[in-house]
This record gives structure tokens, C-alpha cells and sequence, in this order.
């Protein structure tokens, strides 16, 4: 009834037909990333689902056209990678049988996984954002950038990164200078690191956002956090059918939040019972306005930040594969049964 | 890189967010709380704007106690001389406590904050009896002659030696909780075990002291050393090396000296300690509040302290 293009074993794919079983479906036939070049037709299934390529090294080996061993945490050209996406959408765009329909289109893959793109989208409906600079093409561009816009703390993302994939917190007041990052340089390669760096030399942190802009890059406002018993935090919402069906949030010592680096799950109760009165309702509203920019996508997952003062919040991105929330349960489901059900409930509207 | 949270209580009470946006300057202040007046990361408005429309309350004679925030937008790298100045004008007769840069991380780092002399607080407000000040930079005291403070608390990366020395000659009769953030050498801290020696010994001179935190410090283990040859643990109850680089050479010298069973109470939130130590510190017939174990950092092998970079 399914197919999935992922890679086998993969942890989203087990965890998706664990989702399958016990709903007493059938499993899925898993597609490789690796062999979507040499098919002539994907499978007719009724529905299917684009999964993330997870940390498969084939795949990742695929994405990239680079028929080596990748060496374990070095950074690669994330636009190099992007383009192996978007080829691999569009040929499971021409491969899929009219009749089969997507639980989210390739297109919306491919804007989600552009940040760039993404964020002009959500402008574009007025989703409330943090201010952005651009792209930026190194660290001089950036420096006149922050001083016209009049902002001393931004993020740098690679346009293309996944997770907190080459991410930089960057500020700067007077002659002081201040960059937290996730990535490790030596010799003209970047890694990721699964734990912070802080540079506070000013050549120091020049070159390595020269570095990083080799890639293409934008960098937006860092807007202080909200904070729960000393930590910040924001929220990866998971959205299923439109509306927000499951929330973890995500504590950090640290501006940077991503789950992988070590940081904590907080609460979203007690988060709640912070929130001032009617701002939940107005965090879903804005969730659920992000969802239709994407009316063809079933789920994704959106971070969104609160403000230290409790006052507002904003998107920060939409992430394509961000439904995976290993062991929390929404009305007793995890995400993938809850897709699933969804799917099978509202069949037409894909077609 | 740690405050994260802005104080959400202060010298007994409980703190909330004043703004322009939302309070309407003809209704009341509710006396049970103190309000923290700060401009927001994105403010359009200046600080004096926010703390004339605050005063303009009409009971806000009758405060007791104001937490002030952010005082600077982004871009001005401005000290706290104004923040002081309208403080002392504001002439608050009930006011009783002050803290001064109740800023987190994410707003400015720890050691970019720019403080300035502090002094006519303590002239102005001769019934204060709670202050705080975080971020050591341009901070003076000068030599302070206070009847009433009971409570002094300073939080920075790096704590000038002057400050020390200043309080070393300082008049508070009735000074009872004292808490410094010496930090580190990086961000400012300039002294040395000697001039930390050199201070506690001359606590004595605070008759009333009761509490001390030596906070922060990445000498903790040797200012423990220190502590227990000294007369210091005759004449407190309550003992803080919180957030600092304390680990078992610090806890031997405490646990090894009988004088520690003189105290209360023994934090140690952050620290180095082995577990084997931790079990010791707890068999000890005080109370030792002891949590946030940490290691050392396993690129160097350093110990870090916890609101350092």
C-alpha cells in the first residue's frame, strides 16, 4: 500500500513500518535512494512516502556524486548535496504512477530544504520571522549588513544545511567579538562537531564565516529566547494534516538548540503554563498558517522561538523530515501512525 | 555561557516585566511584586522613556524593591551611568532593593556588560537593603559607608581586584549575605589567592556577615584552602563556591577541617568533585547542597567555570 524511498534499515524507515504493523498494513517496499537513477517506474502503491536518506552512507555517497568514502563529520558542500536531492526529486517526480499519490510532493521537499527559499515563502503569507540579512557572501559582507540593519547578533546558516550543520551564532559589540558554532575547522575543510566551539578572536571568526559563505550562506537575526530553569529553549512542532498534532522543546545551555547536539527535551506543559494568556492559540495559528504555504504536504516539522520576554514568537524553519519524535505520543500514536491514519482517512486530497 | 533566565524572583519577591505597551501609567503598581524595566532586543524606545513612563504611576512612591533589565539597544555599547543617574533622581523613598543588569546571556555576554560607578545608589538610597549588580566592567564601588545593606550581590566573568579591596575598607554594619563572582582571568578577574586571602581576612569587619559566596571563581579549590586556616568559618554560617572550578582538593581541605561542622549550609551548584568525594561532602552533618556535577572538558582537560565562554 506504501512505498518509501529511504534507506533500508534506516531508523525512520524501521520506525515507519513498525507504524505500518501495528496498524496491520502491510509493509512498505523501500526504494534506495541510490537506485532511483536506473528505475523505469516506481512501484504502484497508493501512497508514497519520501523519506529522509538518514546518515546512510551510500546514499549520502549518492547525493553528493562522489563515488568515495565520505570521512566521518566533514562537512560537504551542502549545495552540492541539495542539487542531488533536487535531481532525485525530480526523477521520482516523472517515475511516479498518476494514480499514486504523495504523503508530501518532491517540490516541497526541495523548498523546505532550502532555507533561503523557505523563509521568502513564509514572508510571502507574513509568517513572523526573525529579520534577515540575506545572503551573504563572507564575513565584510556581513559586517555591512549587521551595521545597516543595525543588528550586533545574527545566525549564519548554510542555506542548504541540514539540522545544525555548519550553524554559527555570531555577535559583536565595540571591538568584542563572540561566534558559537558547531563547526571544526583545519586546513581549508570544515567538520561538524557534536559539541560547541566559542571564538572570541576577531581573525579567528572572520575566516572561518569566509569559509563557511564558500558555500551559499544567509544569516538572520538572533533574537534571545525564551527561558525555562536557566535553559532557552524553542519548539519542534510536528504538523500532521494542517494542524499541530505533537511538540517537544528543546532545552540548551547553549543559542543553539538542536536535539542531536546533546540538548535536552523539556516540557511543553510547562512551557504552556508560562505562555501568557492566548499566545498558545496564537502559536498554533501561526503553525497552522506555515501549513498553508504547503497545501500539498501532510506533516513537517516547524521550530519556532519564543521571545525571552514571553511576548511573541517566530519561525525559524520548516523542515521537511522533521516528523520524527521517537517515543512521544499524541492521542496515543506516535507521528508515523498518526500520518498514516491520516492518509488513509483523507485519501483524496492528493489527487 | 549560562544566565539564560531572567530573575523571576529578587530579594523575597517575585519579578514581572514592566512595558509601556501594557501598563497604562494611571492605574497602580501591585505592591507585591518588584517589575523589571527593560527595553526589549527590538525596542524602538530608550530606557529613560520606559522608566519616566514607570514612574509616573501613581503609588509608585510606595515600591520597595526594582529589578532593572536590558538598558542599552544593540548597537549602543552604553554603560549603566545613565541607569544610575535617573535611579538616584527617581529618589524613591520606600525603595529597599536593587538589582542592577538583570541581562541573560542571550541579550549581552556577561563581560560586555558596561557598568560605572555605583556609588550614589548608596547615597541616595540610604535605607537600601538588597543590592545586585551583574557584569563587572567599568563597575565601581569606591568605599562604601551603608548602615542598612544587608545583602550585596555581584555577578561577573571577571571581578576587578579593586572591587575586593574597596569592600575591604567598606562600612555595613549590617551587611549579612555577600555574594562576588570573581570569574575568570580571561574576562577581567585580576587577582590573585594572596588578595583573596588578604579579603576574607578582613570580613571580620562586617559584624552581621552571615553568608558568603566566593562564586564563579576558577581559584575556588585554593580559596577553600585558604578558607579553612582562617577565623572566617568562626563568624559565618552559610558557605558558596557555586559555578566555579571547585573540585576534591577544595573539598578535602573543608571536609578535612573541623570548622566546616560550624556551618549551616555548604553550596556547591558546578562542580569537579569526584563521586567518592560528593558521598564524603554528603556524610558531612551540614547541609550541602551539591548538584550539577561536571568534568573536565574532553578536549583539554580543563575545568571550566560555569558562566565563563
Amino acid at each position: 500500500m506504501f512505498t518509501v524511498i529511504g534507506s533500508p534499515g534506516d531508523r525512520r524507515v524501521e520506525l515507519f513500518q513498525a507504524a505500518l504493523h501495528s496498524l496491520h498494513l502491510p509493509a512498505a517496499e523501500v526504494i534506495p535512494y541510490p537506485t532511483i537513477a536506473d528505475l523505469t517506474a516506481l512501484p504502484i502503491t497508493p501512497f508514497l512516502r519520501i523519506e529522509s536518506p538518514g546518515k546512510d552512507p551510500n546514499a549520502q555517497r549518492y547525493l553528493l556524486g562522489m563515488n568515495v568514502d565520505l570521512p566521518k563529520g566533514q562537512l560537504f558542500n551542502p549545495y552540492r548535496w541539495y542539487c542531488g536531492l533536487d535531481m532525485v526529486m525530480r526523477r521520482i517526480e516523472a517515475l511516479r504512477s498518476p494514480i499514486t499519490r504523495w504523503m508530501n510532493p518532491p517540490e516541497d521537499i526541495l523548498i523546505m530544504f532550502d532555507k533561503w527559499q523557505c523563509r521568502t515563502r513564509l514572508e510571502s503569507i507574513g509568517i513572523p520571522q526573525p529579520r534577515s540579512l540575506g545572503p551573504i557572501s563572507g564575513y565584510e559582507d556581513l559586517i555591512s549588513k549587521m551595521r545597516d540593519a543595525r543588528i550586533n547578533r545574527v545566525f549564519i546558516k548554510l542555506t542548504h544545511g541540514s539540522n545544525a550543520s555548519g550553524m554559527i551564532a555570531y555577535r559583536t559589540l565595540g571591538h568584542q567579538h563572540q561566534a558559537i558554532t558547531t563547526i571544526e575547522n583545519g586546513f581549508s575543510r570544515l567538520y561538524n562537531s557534536r559539541k560547541l566551539r566559542t571564538l572570541t578572536t576577531h581573525l579567528e571568526i572572520a575566516l572561518l564565516i569566509d569559509e563557511v559563505c564558500m558555500y551559499p550562506t544567509h544569516a538572520e537575526e538572533w533574537i534571545p529566547k525564551a527561558a525555562i530553569n536557566n535553559q532557552v529553549f524553542d519548539l519542534r512542532l510536528v504538523m500532521i494534516k494542517g494542524r499541530v498534532c505533537q511538540g517537544v522543546v528543546r532545552q540548551s545551555h547553549t543559542p543553539i538548540t538542536n536535539l542531536h547536539l546533546l540538548n535536552q527535551r523539556g516540557d511543553l506543559d510547562t512551557v504552556k503554563a508560562r505562555l501568557r494568556p492566548g499566545q498558545w492559540d496564537a502559536i498554533v495559528e501561526t503553525s497552522e498558517r506555515v501549513m498553508t504555504a504547503f497545501p500539498n504536504s501532510l506533516y513537517a516539522g516547524i521550530d519556532l522561538l519564543i521571545t525571552s520576554d514571553f511576548r511573541r514568537h517566530y519561525v525559524l524553519e520548516v523542515n521537511a523530515f522533521g516528523d520524527l519524535l521517537p517515543g512521544v505520543l499524541y492521542k496515543g500514536h506516535d507521528t508515523y501512525t498518526e500520518e498514516i491514519l491520516a492518509v488513509l482517512d483523507d485519501a483524496p486530497r492528493h489527487s | 555561557m549560562a544566565i539564560s533566565e531572567h530573575l523571576r524572583s529578587f530579594a523575597g519577591k517575585s519579578v514581572v516585566d514592566w512595558s509601556p505597551d501594557e501598563f497604562d501609567p494611571q492605574d497602580p503598581l501591585n505592591l507585591d511584586v518588584f517589575y523589571r524595566i527593560a527595553i526589549g532586543w527590538d525596542s524602538e524606545s530608550d530606557w529613560g522613556y520606559h522608566f519616566a513612563r514607570f514612574l509616573a504611576h501613581p503609588n509608585v512612591a510606595q515600591i520597595t524593591g526594582i529589578v532593572i533589565g536590558h538598558w542599552a539597544s544593540d548597537f549602543d555599547q552604553r554603560d549603566s551611568s545613565p541607569i544610575v543617574e535617573a535611579l538616584v533622581n527617581a529618589r524613591l523613598p520606600h525603595l529597599k532593593a536593587i538589582f542592577l543588569g538583570d541581562i541573560t546571556y542571550e541579550e549581552n555576554e556577561l563581560s560586555w556588560i558596561i557598568q560605572s560607578d555605583i556609588a550614589p545608589l548608596f547615597e541616595a538610597y540610604p535605607q537600601l537593603e538588597h543590592l545586585g549588580v551583574r557584569g563587572g566592567e567599568g563597575l565601581i564601588f569606591n568605599v562604601i559607608q551603608h548602615a542598612a545593606l544587608k545583602s550585596l550581590t555581584v555577578q561577573t566573568g571577571g571581578l576587578d581586584i579593586r572591587i575586593l579591596q574597596d569592600l575591604a575598607r567598606s562600612d555595613l554594619p549590617n551587611l549579612e549575605s555577600l555574594e562576588l563572582w570573581l570569574g575568570t582571568s580571561g574576562y577581567g578577574w585580576n587577582g590573585t589567592i594572596d588578595d583573596v586571602a588578604r579579603f576574607i581576612q578582613s570580613l571580620d569587619r562586617f559584624p552581621k556577615l552571615s553568608a558568603l559566596g566566593l562564586c564563579d571563581s576558577e581559584i575556588a579549590d585554593e580559596i577553600a584552602q585558604q578558607i579553612v586556616n582562617s577565623t572566617l568559618l568562626d563568624q559565618i554560617s552559610s558557605l558558596d563556591f557555586s559555578f566555579g572550578t571547585f573540585g576534591d582538593e577544595g573539598a578535602e581541605a573543608l571536609i578535612n577541617s573541623p570548622k566546616t561542622l560550624k556551618l549551616k549550609t555548604l553550596r556547591l551548584e558546578h562542580h569537579f568533585c569526584s563521586d567518592a568525594i560528593v558521598e564524603k561532602l554528603g556524610q558531612l552533618p551540614i547541609e550541602v547542597v551539591i548538584f550539577n556535577q561536571r568534568q573536565p572538558d574532553t578536549y583539554d582537560n580543563q575545568r571550566y567555570v560555569l558562566n565563563g565562554e
